[in-house]
């Protein structure tokens, strides 16, 4: 869980300096996984559902980095 | 006079003085692993200690490259678990073993390769994607193996991991003695090589130089991949049994190893000769310390002091040759 927190605070601040995001990171990752837990998800796939937003959360922001640059 | 001939002299001692400081390292290890740990330098006994390392060896010559450009890997441990799984659960869900081995070898290079089309494509950090795949690949293997281990393989799968060739030569040891010939032509006797440095040194003045930076990247980490198909496939024989948790924590090793043998975390510096040494190093002192009997735990501090004093080590070097 720690990890998660951890994580949820790295994977969503990569944007442009709110103190704010890596908290409400933080609050998400562990609402998904609350949410996971509820539905009967097995915990195996908590891992797996981890990585999938760290990459989705930097996908996205380089995206959006990359359409901006094209925009100039 | 004498002035002139120290200046003359130093530029030679950066890499290969480098080199020769971690050769004097080994010799001076192994004396005092000799001294202290009674009955530890024993031919046979320190051939069959590779079979600990070679599978991190492989790995570390991949990430030699992938440090190389500049960039990082820190998925392979997780990548390695993948492989893992693959071979043992597509076994078991009744593909042919040797099928199996290849779609477990082929997932490792397919990670890399995944890894690479996403630092490229969408130019991102290597640290953040690899750190994404750190969580997503194990996540995989533990979502497909449900945390579950595999072992019901034939005998004949020992060959992997558990046989000998011409006697006393463990297998594995074989299959990193030709992987670091490959890669040292590779990465000292090809264009491809000098590229990869190149990229490292000054990323910008290679690409409007004409070198597909892009392109190299993903091969690079493609390659590493491989690399990582190839120790996990080693790694499930040697100890005959697919599992999620295979390889945590194999990136500290690896890159503690990589970075022993000199190479420059950002990228421009760093040799497949260092990157043995320091493979070597760090394998024979953890081993050692097991032989003596020390708890398994100090394994891991000892990686840890080794990276730091790696990235010392190559400070000063690097100052003494400026």
């Amino acid at each position: 869980m720690i990890a998660a927190v951890v994580l949820g605070g790295t994977s969503i601040k990569g944007g442009y300096g709110s103190n704010a995001a890596p908290v409400i990171g933080a609050v998400l990752v562990g609402m998904i996984f609350n949410a996971l837990t509820l539905n009967k998800v097995p915990g195996t796939f908590e891992l797996l559902v981890l990585g999938a937003l760290i990459l989705a959360a930097v996908s996205f922001d380089g995206l959006k980095r990359l359409i901006a640059g094209e925009r100039q | 006079m004498s002035r002139m001939v120290t200046v003359a002299a130093l530029p030679s001692l950066g890499a290969h003085g480098r080199t020769l400081g971690l050769i004097v390292i080994f010799v001076v290890e192994m004396a005092l692993l000799g001294v202290f740990v009674p009955g530890y330098l024993d031919l046979y006994g320190l051939l069959d200690a590779t079979r600990l390392f070679a599978e991190a060896g492989l790995v570390a010559l991949g990430m030699t490259f992938v440090i190389l450009t500049g960039g990082i890997d820190l998925s392979v441990g997780s990548l390695m678990a993948l492989v893992s799984v693959t071979i043992g659960f597509s076994f078991t869900a009744g593909l042919p073993l040797p099928l199996a081995i290849i779609a477990g070898v082929f997932v490792g290079a397919a990670g890399g390769f995944f890894n690479g089309i996403v630092i490229t494509a969408l130019r991102l950090q290597p640290l953040v994607v690899t750190l994404g795949t750190f969580a997503l690949f194990r996540g995989i293997a533990y979502a497909v193996s449900n945390a579950d281990a595999v072992s019901n393989f034939p005998s004949w799968f020992e060959m992997f991991g558990q046989t000998y060739i011409a006697g006393e030569m463990p297998v594995q040891l074989v299959v990193f003695a030709i992987a670091t010939l490959v890669a040292w032509v590779l990465l000292d006797h090809t264009r491809f090589g000098r590229y990869v440095t190149a990229l490292g040194s000054n990323e910008l003045a290679s690409r409007f130089s004409g070198v597909e930076t892009a392109r190299i990247k993903v091969a690079v980490y493609t390659l590493t991949g491989l690399l990582v198909g190839i120790a996990g496939l080693i790694y499930t024989s040697r100890i005959f049994s697919a599992r999620g948790n295979a390889g945590i924590g194999l990136e500290l090793s690896v890159i503690a190893m990589v970075v022993l043998g000199g190479a420059k975390i950002t990228g421009g510096s760093g040799t497949i000769a260092g990157t043995v040494l320091g493979v070597l190093i760090l394998s024979y002192l953890q081993d050692g310390l097991v032989f003596a009997g020390v708890r398994n735990d100090w394994g891991l501090v000892v990686t840890g002091l080794f990276l730091i004093v790696g990235v010392f080590l190559n400070e000063l070097f690097r100052k003494e040759k400026a």
